[in-house]
């Protein structure tokens, strides 16, 4: 478990280091200057040299890499260029409303996922597994920037159950994780499906109905710990549509989290920004699917780590 | 309803029944979202209803130090939390603010302050003050997009607390333009720019916090004459229009001016409680034309686009009468607005008779094949793209294909800056002083110096523009600037669209509230919520 672990967090360095080279250089390499965007057009050549020369955006492109690269193993991903802060703490304010917003995401996408998913393979070609299913390719092709909207007139104008936009407390949470959890939902929901069939029919089910349990025990204990396994796979992929859907849905509700930082600065050319954003990203899609492979020897023992 | 503490409760006591791990951990994911969320509520609460005003915005101000910023967020702020020296009126004339009086000749703009003005801090607003903020505007390390503003400035005196003298090195019309930014008071400089963190003005209202992307919070200002009659003045950051709209509708918002696109319009005048607040503005939408291109270079090409495009549709249609078909730059209503400028007509079949002769003809007549191809590029705003397939279906009619390329605002700006278009469409902003034809059409102002963006270049226009801007009175300015449009009427590098109007929904119980033409926010200071029930 220690060499599998240890090895694990060594693979991190590379696949860190090759995000960050490629982010750099992308962010480097799209057209538009932040000195433009900084000083506008009637700032003379004197004064644009001299704020280039301030950002350090007059060396050369491997002296301003090297110079990166040396930031990020001192942990330092340096400071904004237009806000002139420190990039940490940005993304440090930032992360606690991306993390709330995901978190509660995923709870939604659990929630309507595994029951629903659970219903549809017990009744496999009933009219709610049909439903279950439309449901699903409902949730799945429903973008963001549509279904967002069509929430909050639903519920916020119409019923005026809950707040339009913003990050006000519990209930402004709701429609961001909602609209956020469904696309989510649809495909753990098909996968539940799916790997419930399989699980079903297995003898130890049927061992454990003849040793009296509850028909609830056998499915969500024994039945969906199995079904979990590939369930947990698919999770540890979907991180990477959570957090790229987060940006949008950050947008569409006014969220102040990574996402809009992330487009703010990719508008305004902030490079240590964007590079922080993604890097920050990256970091918590590979750590989640770590944590996936930790959860796969937890659930089930056979899996040995090492 | 469950209420959220109750909520949580329940929660809670669920989760320590379920012994199963699967099921334990599930819970106490629950459970930490549901902490996170209630940290949330952990929040600042917003102001009470009727004591705040709700004032929706698109995006972050970029600085709340007017020194450091230009973009229209942060500038509609800024008049809010500073005063300036002088500033634009209801009626677009330069009106005094901080100053009582003003006094000009060709070389110094001389400024008596009015007295008893004091910034939130309690200490006076003083020439020192005034002094310390140009001066710090032009320090290199300030990087401060408004020096460029304050080349022609030679010294600053200031003879008394009271009084405050700009000399110049060489006489400049437009140059009490430049001194309309806010004044900061000199203990900004131990704060450096860290400054806009926390400002400090002299303003109609204080700063109270500022959380980026959520919120900005400033509080009536009770140290002057007249506050505010109103506590709180919010500013509420959300990119979405449709979802600013939908806050606005379901009363999250009170005003919002010129940030939603004119499709919305018969939705929120049709609303029961908002009302529409409409006026002529200066901001001026056009057609650019890359004169470095070897197509676009011939005169007969860029007046035969002139009269392929027919504005009215578009007005009409798309903008939805949010705007006003113009023949230049400047407002009809403008003082140096030339008289009696021949209008270009929506006319496809002389286009077609111009692009014959200027040695395009059309290869197969009535047949699919193109004269030439143009790219087009805008940027993502919808409204633009919508605008641009319109002016492209109607240039194809013309015989000349148009390809539509809408690009993220760093990109599409940074090819503008380049050089690197054929055609792009763009607004230019609170038009007031004409001395912006000099920025705009000098043949010395190509980027990276200036704003020729597509490298347009007339002697007899660069003497011109040259001329009236060393000119002090309008009388003597007018006449120069009235040749320069007709110049620039037949020679088009331009084509000039249309002004657009500015519009404010909002909710009826707002009183006092005025659309200036440059879109200024000032009046918010003089305006009231009436309580809810009253008018």
């Amino acid at each position: 478990m220690r060499r599998f672990l240890l090895r694990r967090l060594l693979l991190l360095l590379p696949v860190l280091w090759g995000v960050s080279t490629l982010v750099f250089l992308v962010t480097h390499v799209i057209p538009g200057d932040p000195v433009d965007l900084m000083l506008g057009e009637t700032a003379r050549p004197a004064q644009r040299e001299e704020m280039r020369k301030a950002l350090g955006l007059d060396r050369p492109l491997l002296a301003q890499y090297g110079e990166f690269l040396g930031g990020l193993a001192r942990g330092d991903l340096g400071s904004s260029l237009h806000q002139k802060r420190p990039v940490a703490s940005l993304l440090a304010e930032r992360a606690p409303a991306t993390a709330e917003l995901a978190a509660a995401s995923l709870a939604v996408a659990m929630l309507i996922a595994l029951p629903l998913g659970m219903a549809a393979a017990r009744r496999a070609g009933s009219w709610l597994d049909l439903l279950a299913g439309m449901l699903a390719v409902l949730g799945a092709s429903l973008p963001v920037f549509w279904l967002g909207p069509l929430l909050i007139i639903a519920f916020s104008l119409g019923l005026g159950w809950l707040p339009v936009s913003g990050r006000s407390g519990p209930l402004s949470l709701v429609l961001p994780a909602a609209t956020l959890g469904m696309a989510l939902a649809a495909i753990l929901m098909r996968m539940a499906r799916s790997s419930l069939l399989e699980v079903l029919p297995q003898d130890y089910l049927s061992a454990a109905r003849a040793k009296g349990l509850s028909e609830g025990r056998v499915l969500w204990l024994h039945a969906l710990r199995n079904a979990c396994l590939p369930l947990i796979t698919i999770l540890g992929i979907q991180m990477g549509a959570l957090l790229s859907g987060a940006i949008i849905t950050e947008t569409v509700f006014a969220w102040p989290g990574v996402g809009r930082l992330t487009i703010q600065a990719i508008a305004a050319r902030d490079y240590p920004v964007v590079q922080g954003c993604v890097l920050l990203i990256a970091g918590v899609y590979v750590a989640v699917n770590f944590a996936a492979d930790l959860a796969y020897a937890w659930l089930d023992p056979r899996v040995r780590l090492g | 309803m469950l209420r959220p503490a109750e909520a949580a409760r329940a929660l809670t006591l669920a989760a320590l029944r379920q012994p199963s791990p699967l099921l334990r951990t599930a819970r106490l994911a629950a459970l930490a979202v549901l902490a996170l969320g209630l940290g949330a509520c952990g929040r600042p609460a917003p102001p009470a209803p009727g004591k705040a005003i709700v004032v929706g915005v698109d995006s972050n101000p970029t600085s709340l130090d007017p020194r450091l910023s230009q973009d229209a967020v942060s500038w509609q702020i800024h008049r809010l939390l500073f005063r300036q020296l002088l500033a634009y009126g209801e009626r677009g004339e330069i009106a005094l603010d901080a100053a009582a009086t003003w006094e000009s000749s060709d070389l110094a703009h001389r400024f008596v302050l009015k007295e008893g003005l004091r910034f939130h801090d309690g200490s006076p607003l003083t020439s020192a003050d005034v002094k310390y903020t140009f001066e710090s505007i032009r320090e290199p390390a300030m990087g401060s997009p408004r020096a460029a503003g304050l080349r022609e400035l030679g010294g600053i005196e200031t003879p008394s607390p009271g009084e405050v003298v700009f000399r110049l090195k060489r006489p400049s019309a437009s140059f009490p333009e430049s001194l309309m930014v806010g004044i900061v008071p000199r203990s900004a400089a131990g704060a450096g720019k860290r400054f806009g963190e926390r400002p400090v003005g002299a303003g109609p209202f204080r700063f109270v916090r500022f959380d980026p992307d959520e919120r900005l919070e400033l509080a009536a200002f009770e140290g002057q004459a007249a506050p505010p009659a109103y506590e709180r003045l919010v500013f509420r950051i959300i990119p979405e229009e449709t979802i600013r709209v939908l806050e606005l509708e379901s009363g999250g918002l009170h005003l919002l001016q010129d940030s939603f696109s004119p499709d919305f319009l018969p939705r929120l005048r049709d609303h029961p409680r908002l009302r529409i607040q409409r006026r002529p503005g200066t901001n001026f939408t056009y057609l650019g034309f890359n004169l470095a291109d070897p197509i676009l270079a011939r005169p007969k090409v860029r007046r035969a686009i002139a009269l392929a495009i027919d504005r009215r549709p578009i007005i009409r249609h798309i903008l939805k009468g949010l705007a006003r078909e113009t023949d230049s730059l400047l407002p009809r209503d403008h003082w140096a607005h030339a008289p009696g400028l021949p209008p270009i007509p929506h006319d496809p079949a002389q286009a077609m008779r111009l692009l014959d002769e200027a040695g395009l003809p059309d290869p197969d007549g009535p047949g699919p094949r193109p004269r030439f191809t143009l790219v087009f590029k805008t940027s993502q705003s919808e409204l633009r793209r919508r605008t641009a397939s319109v002016i492209a279906d109607q240039l194809a009619k013309a015989g000349i294909e148009v390809k539509v390329r809408s690009h993220e605002w760093g990109t599409f700006f940074g090819d503008i800056r380049s050089g690197n278009f054929q055609l792009y469409s763009l607004t230019w902003v609170g038009i007031s002083d004409p001395d912006i034809y000099r920025f705009v059409f000098h043949s010395g102002q190509a980027p990276p110096a200036g704003l020729n963006r597509g490298r347009y270049a007339n002697p007899l226009v660069d003497e011109l523009v040259e001329a009236a801007q060393r000119l002090p009175g309008r009388d003597q300015r007018a006449p120069l600037y009235h040749e320069v449009q007709r110049i620039l009427g037949a020679e088009l590098p331009y084509v000039n669209l249309w002004h657009t109007e500015n519009v404010a929904a909002l909710d009826r119980r707002i009183e006092g509230f005025v659309v200036y033409p440059n879109e200024d926010l000032i009046s918010l200071a003089g305006a009231r919520l009436a309580a809810e029930g009253g008018r």
